[in-house]
């Protein structure tokens, strides 16, 4: 099973870090996120995926993951929450205040209601738009903006270098007045 | 994309090691499972003794690439056979995932797919990268490598437990390095055994024997902290650029030899149609599929040519050479801009030069030993039929003729009437300078 093989690899030396991240975000906790991440991508063998392009491809894995998560929590309601010194594989910026603002701001993230979060990781970590991300989750995009509203609000400048809001979102609607489907 | 604070923070999480691994096995199991049948021939139920092994044998996914044999110019130039003539040997390379050989079908070129390999510190790296030697009436069989080293693969079936503790023993006491796999625990075993050959030997042909290249263990430097796929794959470069001379006597006292130039890299896969991998001998863009190996070139063998567009190095992805959804396309296109110089790829004659609707205006060069090349849908030509022309010869100017929706060169590469792979016929130096583009 070469091929499969070879193809799993690449999709996961190209979308792995993604699928994992957005795992994690949701679920804040590294075995889970693990387990999600390998169904996922057996999941994928089961897909006529060979004829994505990128782009294609890394929706997909997303939205199952989303799915993945989805079915995850219906079986832990309450997880604990790792907080980021407990995440084995990262790296702390050498520079502490900044380390700080870092672990401040995965723990603000971390409690964000589910919903909230899973808007801001798509739409801070993985750059989707809003109407990208309305198509994945199944919602109007107005609501994923709300969303995003909200969650800014809690998450007041922690953000940072990023002033974003209006004219962001209204350049996006002119451009593409209809939300283009993730699949 | 903007940046910020949480996809800064996020950028710093990454799969955690060993992850991909994992899956990748549990794929491999549950392939197994659901086709255990065709994989009878080698089980995936390795008997692992170390994680190395597990990683090398899963990171390093195989691929055998088929390179086309030009006939062996010597043999046809001239009109008079060569003497020897009834006994010739070649190299097949080693499918060790399917246990198929390979015949090497491009350009006098294998590439040896880096399969089940196994590394320690103890033992030096036996990349998996396995070929076979074949020919008729082969008495004895010569290896050297100038880089590295060579080892011996031979599979033994139908052990019993005693006999694999037997293997085990003797590879404890230094001897032949062993890897064990098996149908179930109580089922007959069977085990590839491993013998380090330093950089040359002489042996007895043995049809059935594969042969390896081995990075001895005073060379082989495993940093325990570099992911393991990394490790293997800078071990396996150590043989880039190496040469490796195969000799062999015949029955009847003769000798031949051939040397080859080994090439490592991640190797540009292709799927076929009907879900068979194929290897291009091109290094692979990031987000194309890829085998890691090593690539052989029979330097008397192959035959080069030259670049036949002036000013583009691009090959374009968007129709590339082979069947793509039902219709096979005989050669690859390279966009230059309109009337961009077109050059003779090598020495030959204009044996024709016409137009027809679907390749506009063509030409085709006669190379000698049933090698032709075509050049499609060009603006014009200022060479005629009959004219003989030099490698890098300017023949015509690029244009949009025929089914052709833009300015572009359709390089063709035919031996005996059959299309080939064109990337095959370029070095190294050229295929490394080729860029790839996607057409949108």
């Amino acid at each position: 099973m070469t091929e499969q093989e070879t193809f799993l690899r690449n999709a996961m030396e190209a979308h792995g870090d993604a699928v994992y991240r957005l795992a994690l975000c949701r679920l804040r906790n590294t075995a889970d996120a693990e387990d999600v991440y390998q169904d996922v991508f057996l999941r994928l063998l089961d897909q006529p995926a060979r004829d994505w392009d990128g782009e294609h491809l890394k929706a997909w894995l997303l939205r199952t993951a989303l799915n993945r998560c989805t079915d995850m929590h219906r079986f832990r309601l309450r997880q604990p929450v790792l907080s980021l010194d407990q995440l084995p594989a990262m790296a702390r910026p050498a520079d502490a205040a900044e380390g700080e603002q870092l672990a401040e701001l995965w723990d603000t993230v971390a409690h964000l209601p589910e919903k909230l979060r899973t808007v801001v990781h798509l739409y801070y970590a993985e750059g989707y738009r809003t109407e990208e991300i309305a198509a994945m989750l199944g919602v109007p995009a107005a609501t994923v903006r709300t969303r995003l509203r909200r969650a800014r609000v809690k998450l007041k400048d922690l953000l940072g270098g990023f002033d974003n809001e209006r004219e962001q979102l209204s350049q996006a609607d002119a451009k593409y007045p209809h939300p283009r489907r993730a699949e | 994309m903007n940046e910020n604070n949480y996809r800064r923070l996020m950028q710093n999480i990454h799969t955690p090691a060993g992850l991909n691994d994992r899956v990748l096995f549990a794929a491999r199991r549950n392939t197994a499972q659901a086709e255990g049948k065709r994989l009878r021939k080698k089980n995936w139920r390795p008997v692992l003794r170390g994680a190395v092994c597990a990683a090398c044998a899963l990171a390093l996914v195989l691929g055998t690439v088929t390179l086309v044999p030009g006939r062996s110019g010597g043999e046809q130039t001239g009109g008079t056979p060569a003497v020897s003539l009834d006994y010739s040997f070649g190299l097949t390379a080693y499918a060790a995932e399917t246990g198929e050989t390979v015949r090497p079908n491009a350009n006098g070129g294998l590439a040896l797919d880096s399969g089940s390999g196994m590394a320690s510190e103890e033992i030096g790296h036996y990349t998996g990268c396995l070929f076979q030697v074949t020919g008729e009436g082969i008495e004895t069989v010569s290896l050297a490598v100038n880089r590295g080293g060579l080892y011996r693969s031979e599979t033994r079936t139908g052990l019993t437990t005693e006999e694999v503790r037997k293997l085990w023993q003797a590879e404890e006491a230094g001897g032949p390095v062993c890897n064990v796999y098996g149908e179930s625990e109580n089922a007959p075993m069977n085990a590839e055994v491993m013998t380090a050959l330093g950089s040359s030997t002489t042996e007895d042909f043995d049809p059935e024997v594969r042969y390896g290249f081995w990075v001895p263990p005073e060379e082989y430097e495993a940093d325990p902290d570099e992911d393991l796929r990394q490790a293997a794959w800078a071990s396996i470069d150590t043989f880039d650029g190496a040469r490796l001379t195969v000799k062999v006597t015949f029955a009847d006292g003769t000798e031949q030899s051939k040397t080859y130039t080994l090439f490592t890299g991640r190797l540009r896969a292709e799927y076929g149609e009907d879900g068979t991998l194929n290897m291009l001998p091109q290094l692979a863009g990031d987000q194309e599929p890829y085998v890691y190996g090593i690539y052989a070139i029979s330097e008397t063998d192959s035959r080069w040519f030259q670049w036949p567009v002036q000013d583009s190095r691009t090959v374009s992805l968007g129709n590339p050479y082979g069947t793509v959804n039902g219709s096979f396309h005989s050669g690859i296109d390279i966009p230059a801009q309109e009337g961009s110089v077109i050059l003779a790829a090598a020495d030959g004659t204009v044996t024709e030069v016409g137009f027809d609707a679907d390749r506009g205006n063509y030409l085709r060069l006669d190379h000698g030993d049933g090698l032709e090349t075509v050049y499609a849908h060009c603006r014009d030509f200022t060479v005629e039929e009959g004219s003989t022309v030099r490698a890098g010869e300017m023949i015509g100017a690029v244009g949009s003729t025929g089914m052709s929706t833009g300015p572009h060169l359709c390089f063709q590469v035919w031996q005996d009437g059959t299309a080939q792979n064109p990337v095959a016929y370029f070095d190294s130096e050229i295929r490394d300078t080729l860029t790839a583009e996607r057409e949108d």
